[in-house]
């Protein structure tokens, strides 16, 4: 089944991936502001390569290029941000020329791949450099964390939070130890308001994400406290890679369905997807294998959704017209009479 | 089509094993080491070694011997023949001390069970002298191992820095290249690369490599056991152009409604020919090569499939792609395909057409009911 | 009760840690194959999972006697083979003498019988030093395993087909790849997780 993509239409002139770009401007500034002027480093030569790699690969493959939907620029610049602010630059712009040269351009292009770039290209830095991608340099908070380990690395242990451990006002901030553009829960959420007023329907799919994410953290909690299960939602929403996801990610219009009930409900299938590669997945952050799994596992699910829907649908019509059919021969009946 | 068995000659047999059906980046069979074990140059030499000597070994034994065993023995015979040949090796190589049979880890001995044998064996061998079969080992050993080669080569260059064991690079570039994925990838890349050159260097023999979902059973005279039937339109006096057509061929076609003009409302109409019956003979490579839409030397053979048109539906938002069986210009006039051959065919989700034909069948049962009553 | 966690452990760590298709590549080629042919997923992969059950046991049988165990790879590889040929072939004759299934079954039965997938299940059992409960459940795994994997790939197929914006240079045989390789990245993610440890 191919799902047709709405990268453009005529109410919305400026391409998704520009809107996306606007938004990553704000985890740009944060991760300065926390990182120094390496991150921004790290981000342009990203977007360059992204842009390079595009270039090439379109000659080479003799495909057009489309450099106007600035897919290319997102997909550099969310990568880098996705990434610790140490992580070598050569490696991330490996990481770009993964993702367009080997997933988007091969694969149909922009909203035509299969696949979400960014999400294959972070999985497959993952691969080539575990030890480096969840090695998180150390921010100087003076409060109790550990340094260096993210709060997804925490949870992935198990048993390293305590309520002691907890700053709420650290984490919101983004003042723990993480992905570079990804910390700052504060940002994110200015991102998701953003997001809610260029692209409404698209904030659906973040929605059902975070939903089914929240109910793993509630139902099967990786902390040890009192009150384990809402510190569990906390900490689960807030760590990793999970919300950046949900705002970037997991809006991907390629896979996205149409109707809103069907973003939540493929939303919330990347998060079940997601929570389950936290909990039993090899990384402390499993979401980008999550979303290539949900983005191949997604349309025949969906295609079985709308053949379910589309006969009741038909059951209801044909309910519907008889009706219409005998109250009209009742109607008949008596002028007959 | 002129017969493709008699104009085979050793060189075409040699070019065509090698390049223009090369086994592994066309035909797609003998993934597992070229994917998996691959992952280094010395692995990737024992396993074209092994791979080559198994396949003149066992076309040649298949040509001269084994032709009057039945199909299903036979592919019992090329694994036998496989374990014996790989046991020994495997176990002269671990006693003499070479690392190269750890590296290689239990994927020396699965080349046995290597569907590139045993696949050429019954699709080539089998129909040919031992002159031939021989070529066509030589020719698909070399196809086969200089894509093991090859991708060997790359993905221990960029996944361990290093080529046969010798540091090339300080560290390795990509490490993730020696995993299967990396496999993948590069084998993606590289038939990518051989399409290039064919098209390129070898135009006459340009094509392209499809690999599309069967939705209909090949109809190949002589060869399935299933009576074959064939619609044309007797209106326009000129075939259905492949594409714009929406015919699917079944037999559940009633011939009246069909050819009946009030019923087809307008419609071109269908007329069915049914291919003279032909004792059905369906062998090993036949049905694995069946799921491909191209054979080897047999592709002007086969009849085009009638495809059933991939037409784009708009349901509520989404989009989607569904088969639909309907004729071109009118609705109401569907094809329905018969209980066995649904399952070949996309269901159609056409709420219009479905909600057409529900309501017709509902105010028929009425109909039906009222006389009863 | 103890075997059936273990088996049900072992079936899944089949199926999603290390799915045998995606991240061992092992009847990589039968699975893309047959992803082509949807009719014949459940037939198949029924197949692939008596055969590798079958095999696995009666291999774990063997392997509990103490001259075989103590032998090295190349014997042990040899005796799975051959365990896997006997069960081929007698299970053949037993369809071919009580229910008389044509040619092409018979055919299936052949690709189902000797690929790299079934083969490699009594071989890794042995590395994993898997019991009997373990060995059954790779083996149901294994065919579980298959038929997501045909799936998978099946739907991959049906999108590649349908993306009209496949440069030309990789519509094919190069896209396929592409999309399997994916695949295979996907299911990357899982391995290794200490749960199954």
């Amino acid at each position: 089944m191919a799902v047709k993509t709405v990268i453009k239409t005529d109410k919305q002139k400026r391409p998704f991936c520009c809107d996306m770009l606007i938004m990553l401007i704000l985890p740009a500034v944060m991760a300065w502001y926390y990182y120094g002027g390496s991150v921004l480093r790290t981000v342009f030569v990203c977007m360059l390569t992204g842009v390079l790699s595009e270039t090439a690969g379109a000659f080479f493959m003799r495909c057009p290029r489309d450099l106007g939907d600035c897919s290319s620029l997102f997909t550099g610049a969310a990568m880098a941000l996705m990434l610790p602010a140490d992580f070598p630059v050569w490696a991330a712009a490996a990481g770009v020329v993964f993702a367009v040269a080997a997933v988007k351009l091969p694969l149909g292009g922009t909203g035509f791949s299969p696949f979400n770039p960014v999400a294959a290209g972070f999985s497959f830095l993952c691969l080539c450099w575990p030890d480096k991608i969840f090695n998180y340099p150390a921010i100087d908070t003076g409060s109790g964390y550990v340094k260096g380990a993210s709060l997804a690395g925490m949870l992935s242990v198990n048993t390293s939070i305590r309520p002691n451990t907890i700053n709420v006002f650290d984490i919101f901030t983004g003042n723990v130890p993480g992905p570079a553009g990804a910390s700052c829960i504060i940002v994110l959420l200015g991102c998701a308001v953003f997001l809610g007023f260029s692209r409404r329907r698209s904030l659906i799919n973040s929605a059902g994400f975070t939903a089914a994410c929240a109910l793993f953290a509630l139902m099967f909690p990786r902390v040890y406290s009192y009150n384990a299960r809402p510190v569990s939602l906390l900490m689960e929403l807030c760590s990793g890679l999970l919300m950046f996801s949900a705002l970037f990610l997991v809006t991907d219009p390629a896979v996205s369905p149409e109707k809103p009930f069907h973003r939540f409900l493929y939303g919330a299938f990347s998060g079940a997807a997601c929570m389950l590669l936290r909990y039993f997945g090899k990384f402390e952050e499993g979401v980008c294998f999550a979303l290539l799994l949900s983005n191949a596992m997604w349309p025949p699910l969906y295609e079985r959704i709308l053949r379910r829907e589309s006969k009741r649908e038909l059951r209801k019509r044909v309910k519907r017209r008889s009706k219409n059919r005998a109250l009209s021969a009742e109607r008949r009946a008596p002028d007959n009479a | 089509m002129p017969d493709a068995k008699k104009t085979l000659t050793p060189s075409k047999v040699f070019l065509f094993g090698t390049i223009i059906k090369n086994p592994i980046l066309v035909q797609v069979i003998g993934l597992c080491p070229a994917v998996a074990a691959s992952s280094s140059l010395t692995v990737a030499l024992l396993l074209s070694f092994v791979t080559t000597i198994l396949l003149i070994v066992c076309e040649v034994l298949a040509s001269a011997l084994l032709k009057p065993l039945p199909s299903w023995f036979r592919v019992a015979v090329y694994m036998i023949t496989g374990l014996l040949f790989i046991c020994p090796l495997m176990y002269i190589l671990d006693e003499a001390g070479f690392s190269v049979v750890s590296d290689a880890g239990v994927y020396l001995p699965l080349m046995a069970a290597n569907s590139v044998v045993a696949l050429r064996c019954e699709k080539f061998a089998v129909k040919r002298s031992v002159f031939l079969s021989f070529y066509d080992a030589v020719a698909t050993g070399i196809g086969v191992s200089s894509v093991l080669m090859l991708s060997g080569t790359i993905r221990e260059l960029l996944g361990f820095g290093t080529v046969a064991g010798k540091a090339v690079f300080e560290s390795a570039p990509v490490p993730a290249l020696t995993m299967p994925f990396g496999g993948f990838v590069v084998l993606g890349f590289l038939a990518a690369f051989l399409k290039k050159f064919i098209s390129t260097f070898l135009s006459g023999y340009s094509y392209d490599m499809p690999f599309r979902i069967k939705r209909t059973r090949r109809r190949r005279p002589g060869r399935t056991s299933e009576q074959p039937v064939l619609i044309e339109p007797t209106s326009s006096g000129e075939p259905l152009p492949l594409g714009e057509s929406t015919v699917l061929s079944s037999p559940a076609i009633e011939p009246d409604a069909a050819s009946d003009p009030s019923l087809s409302g307008g419609a071109v109409r269908f007329q069915i020919h049914e291919a003279p019956k032909e004792s059905g003979k369906e062998s090993f490579a036949d049905v694995f090569y069946n799921s491909m839409s191209e054979d080897l030397f047999a592709r002007e053979e086969a009849f085009d499939d009638i495809a059933a048109e991939v037409k784009t539906e708009k349901h509520g938002g989404g989009q989607f792609t569904v088969g639909t069986e309907t004729s071109p210009s009118a609705n109401s006039d569907i094809v329905k395909p018969a209980r066995d051959e649904a399952e070949r065919v996309v269901i159609p989700v056409d709420l219009d057409l479905l909600e057409e034909e529900e309501i017709n069948r509902a105010l028929k049962k009425d109909s039906e009911g009222g006389k009863d009553g | 009760m103890t075997w059936f966690f273990d088996m049900t452990q072992a079936a899944l760590f089949t199926i999603f840690i290390q799915n045998l298709v995606f991240n061992g590549g092992y009847g990589s080629s039968e699975a893309i194959r047959m992803s082509a042919k949807p009719k014949r997923f459940l037939p198949f992969s029924i197949m692939i999972a008596f055969f590798s059950t079958v095999t696995a046991v009666v291999c774990r049988a063997l392997d509990s006697i103490k001259e075989i165990s103590e032998q090295g790879e190349a014997v042990h590889s040899a005796i799975f083979g051959a365990v896997l040929i006997l069960i081929y072939i007698a299970t053949a004759l037993i369809l071919k003498l009580t229910l008389a299934p044509n040619k092409k079954f018979l055919s299936t039965l052949g690709i189902a019988a000797v690929n790299t997938l079934v083969f490699a299940a009594p071989l890794i059992n042995r590395r994993a030093g898997y019991g009997y409960a373990e060995s059954v459940g790779t083996g149901i795994g294994s065919g579980i395993a298959f038929i997501l994997a045909l799936m998978l790939i099946n739907a991959g197929l049906r999108r590649l087909e349908a993306n009209k914006n496949i440069p030309p240079l990789f519509k094919g045989t190069p896209a396929m790849f592409l999309y399997v390789a994916m695949l295979s990245l996907a299911f990357a993610g899982f391995a290794g997780s200490p749960l199954f440890a």
